[in-house]
């Protein structure tokens, strides 16, 4: 994450790639999404998935961490640089969520975000409103997860 | 068959300080999530949770709130698979922060349920989903369409 002024749309940016493990996996699902596909490999085996899946929140949940681990790395190469530390704002919730195919264990979820619409706001001198498209790819290159986001981010100026 | 009666209430919980910096450490370490000094400092003026943990603990409320009927054999459908399967939802909004020591209400509404076309016995829902304080401000909101069993047959 860079400067408003300096986002480029169209831009690609790889937030970093997780492969998802069954204890990982079991462990998030017994308290977020407790269903025998999610937390039981026997019955997981025996279910329509074939095998012990994600839960599709935990996919979610994970890209926000890439993100943020993202976010604080280039905040931190801009400072070296001499920048000022940047702030990206809270965000209001997101667009359009799939859940397009399975994650099972052993999956390596590849994390991306991608510049689609720069807003200046107006009354927020400080602050422009980005809209991006965010995604999750397995290693066979099949789209697992995608949503949109409009998140605040710092201008220069501001 | 279409809509409900409305907001069904699925589940109460209390995000204490330690869930919100246990949730937010291992996947949204945002300083006013992690950091209660920088929290204080922050436009929030205090510790507040994740949405992506308000999302997160809405599903294990509605998982929880639909097991299978008693009796049903263990290969049975809604045994497995007691909400079956998400597709995706439109809109998210987290209007309002969640402080530490808040008690949220969950609520989900079904809009529409009609048959699979495709798997027999199986519904596909859209729901609108949210979270309220108990001061009745709305925290959470979104709508999801998913497929899920008959819990019984």
């Amino acid at each position: 994450m860079t400067y408003f002024e300096e986002l480029e749309i169209g831009a690609r940016e790889t937030l970093g790639r997780h492969t998802f493990r069954q204890e990982e996996m079991i462990a998030f699902a017994r308290l977020y999404d407790p269903q025998p596909f999610h937390v039981d490999p026997e019955a997981a085996r025996r279910s329509h998935f074939g095998a012990l899946v994600a839960s599709g929140w935990h996919t979610a949940a994970m890209w926000m961490k890439f993100f943020i681990a993202y976010n604080v790395g280039s905040a931190k190469a801009l400072e070296a640089k001499g920048g000022r530390m940047l702030e990206v704002g809270p965000s209001p919730g997101f667009t359009n969520l799939r859940w397009l195919k399975p994650v099972y264990a052993g999956d390596t979820i590849t994390y991306a975000t991608e510049a689609r619409e720069k807003i200046a706001t107006r009354g927020r001198p400080q602050w422009g409103l980005l809209k991006a498209y965010n995604s999750g790819t397995n290693q066979h290159g099949d789209l697992v997860i995608d949503f949109e986001s409009a998140v605040l981010v710092a201008r220069k100026g501001g | 068959m279409t809509g409900s009666e409305g907001p069904l209430e699925i589940g109460r919980f209390t995000f204490t300080r330690d869930e919100i910096l246990r949730f937010a450490r291992d996947f949204d370490p945002q300083p006013f999530h992690v950091d209660e000094a920088a929290a204080a400092a922050s436009h929030f003026g205090g510790l507040v949770a994740s949405g992506w943990h308000t999302v997160c603990t809405w599903m294990g409320l509605f998982v929880r709130a639909n097991g299978a009927a008693a009796g049903l054999p263990p290969d049975h459908p809604a045994v497995l698979s007691p909400v079956g399967v998400g597709f995706g939802l439109e809109v998210l909004k987290w209007p309002a922060p969640v402080r530490a020591d808040d008690t949220i209400v969950f609520f989900t509404e079904v809009l529409e349920a009609r048959p699979s076309g495709t798997r027999p016995g199986w519904t596909i829902y859209h729901r609108r989903n949210s979270a309220r304080r108990q001061d009745g401000t709305e925290v959470l909101s979104f709508e999801l369409r998913h497929m899920a069993p008959a819990p019984t047959s």
